[in-house]
Order: structure tokens, then sequence, then C-alpha cells
């Protein structure tokens, strides 16, 4: 398994399990503390995880980072997350004007919708870059 | 990845050049093991460097590496 691959398993997992924390954080933060406030940090701190990777999995000596056919699954990678990003979010944008009505949508929404996305973008990106790989990563090895 | 028509020699050029792994080789062409085995299965068709580096690792001509197969000839 290479760097590249390594790390879209290692972001898919930080992202679900931090995505998984706010929530539940968040509603327990409703339930719990209703008009009180607390930090927005709290709930989304494991999202910063996601930057540790080179702490966790240093550059070995001699060990290529990534080449070209690794550059060209990222690249195609970020192109269907990045269009998944903006169907999703004009969708998120359009549904609420449709259902609720204009002039009726929370102030916080926009935000929510521009978070989810951006989570979004990045379960896509790692499964993108999973999926290219081939199950596994092994690419046909015997 | 979709198959290509590039077919290529490598498993057999690196049989004669002393048995070299797939990794030798990915490291004198300074790419990954990964790229070296989907190039090899077919799965990956090289950018025109990485196949000259391919073929100059085993001291022959591109052609005796790759070969393209027209589907219309």
């Amino acid at each position: 398994m290479n760097r590249v691959l390594k790390y879209a398993w290692y972001q898919l997992i930080v992202v679900i399990v931090a995505t998984l924390f706010a929530a539940v954080t968040i509603l327990i933060a409703i339930k719990y503390w209703p008009g009180k406030e607390f930090s927005a940090v709290i709930p989304f701190c494991l999202f910063v995880f996601v930057h540790f990777y080179r702490v966790f999995f240093p550059l070995k000596a001699g060990e290529i980072a990534f080449d070209e056919r690794d550059e060209q699954i990222k690249k195609r990678a970020i192109m269907i997350s990045f269009n998944i990003f903006w169907y999703a979010f004009i969708l998120f944008c359009i549904i609420p004007i449709l259902t609720i009505g204009n002039g009726k949508i929370h102030v916080m929404y926009l935000g929510g919708a521009l978070i989810v996305c951006g989570i979004s973008f990045r379960i896509i990106w790692s499964i993108a870059v999973i999926v290219q790989y081939g199950r596994g990563g092994k690419d046909g090895e015997e | 990845m979709a198959k290509n028509n590039l077919s290529n020699q490598i498993r057999r050029l690196r049989f004669e050049n002393s048995q070299m792994t797939q990794q030798q080789l990915a490291d004198k062409v300074g790419v990954t093991r990964q790229t070296i085995i989907a190039t090899e299965a077919g799965k990956y068709a090289p950018s025109l460097p990485l196949a000259f580096k391919i073929a100059h690792a085993f001291g022959v001509s591109i052609e005796a590496v790759f070969q393209y197969e027209n589907a219309d000839s």
C-alpha cells in the first residue's frame, strides 16, 4: 500500500470518527445544555487530526511519497469530489427554499451546509482514491 | 482503471536483467512499486518520460519495452 492510499484510508477513518463525535457532541449539547454557550471548537476538534498524517506516518528514508500515477489519481479524485461538492451545495441551497420558503431559513443554515459539504468533499476524495487504486491497493499483484 | 492498447515486456526484461525485482526497477526510475506493478499488468499507461526511464533502466529502446496495438489496423 503506498502513501496516497494510506492517507486516503487514514483521512476516511478520521473524518468518519470526527463526524460521529461532532454529531454526538452537538446532540448532547442541545439536550443537556440548552441555551447555554459552548465552544463550537469542541465538536469539530477531532478534524484537526486529518493534518497529523505526517506525524503518525513519517516519510522513511528513500521512500517515494508519490509519483505521476498517484498524482493522476489524486487529480481525478479532486475533480470528482469537487463536482459532487458543488452539486450537494446547490441542492442544500435550493431544497430549503422550496420546502421551508424564502426568508424563513435559519442564519446558521449556510454555515452548516458548508460544513456538511466540506466533510462530504473529504469523504468522497478518500473513497475516489481507494476505488481508483483497486480493492486492497494491490493493483493486480499476484 | 481501464485497460489500454499498450502492451509491455517489463516482466520479461526484469528477469533477463538479473531477475530485477519490481522494487529495484521502481527505485531506478523513481516511482513507487505500485506504479511498476500497474504498468507491468497493463493497467496504467506511463508518461513518455517514465517510459524512457524504464527503457533506459533495461538499456534497450522504448519500442523494445512498450508496444502499441492499433485497433484500426
